[in-house]
């Protein structure tokens, strides 16, 4: 394979758009590196995690090594509060099949969306959704007071 | 199905006197050299270079290379979302003994490395920093 861009416009926008809508949906920071992995899988993902801390305390990074035939899913410290180590071996066993068929980018976008999905909302939101589920029945049939 | 059977029961009195290939006598009219070519070879042979042409062409999208698992990966690197910052001063990597990685274009130079103490081996231990997440090959 000839040195190149990786992807298509077209992927691109694909991935970017998987990207956005994690973030839009978890409230977290998601990054997605595709390309070489030097050296400890682990530490290159902690190192470019490392460069990612301006984002944010909840930053999640996906590594994926074509030519290692590896994919590294790293929580910040403050991510791994919401998304579990489980949620993202499972996540990555998915990817890794999807991978396996040749279907970098699929694999890319289902592992994101999965991420999103196993994500635990925010606290806030839960304390907005236990409020609403409260003042529901009262609120919502105000006549029958 | 009554109207799917039409054409042929429409075209069955056309053999009442036998198949095409054969005289009202019985004997099997010969193909012909030109004839024999056309169907055994030229026909064959133009229905294989439009399979090939369909199947075999390269991609059309600019840029697309296509992941193929086993294959070697030279394609430069890239990110999606926001790009580490680490990515702009990568410190020296350790020459591997296996030689360069396959599609490793990252320029050698080096880089901040957020832990200094922490090096070789020891990247393999746990995580002190209390990040999480999983790993996985294919």
């Amino acid at each position: 394979m000839a040195a190149g861009d990786a992807f298509s416009r077209e992927q691109r926008l694909r991935l970017n758009e998987a990207v956005r809508t994690a973030e839009m949906q978890t409230g977290m920071r998601f990054s997605v590196y595709v390309g070489a992995v030097p050296g400890d899988p682990q530490g290159f993902a902690e190192q470019e995690l490392a460069g990612l801390r301006h984002l944010g305390p909840e930053v999640v990074l996906v590594v994926v090594g074509p030519a290692e035939r590896l994919v590294q899913v790293t929580t910040s410290p403050g991510a791994r509060t919401r998304l579990s180590d489980q949620a993202c071996a499972l996540t990555v066993l998915s990817m890794t099949t999807s991978f396996g068929l040749g279907d970098l980018v699929g694999g890319i976008v289902v592992g994101l969306r999965m991420l999103a999905d196993a994500t635990t909302p925010l606290r806030s939101e839960h304390n907005e959704q236990d409020s609403h589920a409260h003042e529901g029945p009262a609120g919502s049939v105000p006549g029958l007071a | 199905m009554a109207l799917l059977a039409i054409p042929f029961l429409a075209a069955s009195p056309a053999y009442a006197d036998g198949p095409p290939n054969v005289n009202i006598d019985g004997v099997h009219k010969p193909l012909g050299t030109v004839n024999i070519i056309l169907i055994f070879v030229l026909i064959p042979l133009a229905l294989t270079a439009i399979l090939m042409l369909i199947f075999l062409r390269p991609s059309t999208a600019p840029g697309a290379q296509r992941y193929r698992p086993g294959r070697g990966w030279d394609a430069k690197p890239a990110w999606f979302g926001i790009e580490s910052r680490t990515e702009l001063n990568r410190p020296a990597l350790p020459p591997s003994p296996e030689g360069p990685l396959v599609g490793d274009v990252l320029e050698p130079g080096a880089v901040a490395n957020p832990d200094p103490g922490r090096a070789g081996s020891d990247r393999r231990a746990p995580s002190p920093t209390g990040v999480g997440g999983a790993r996985g090959s294919w």
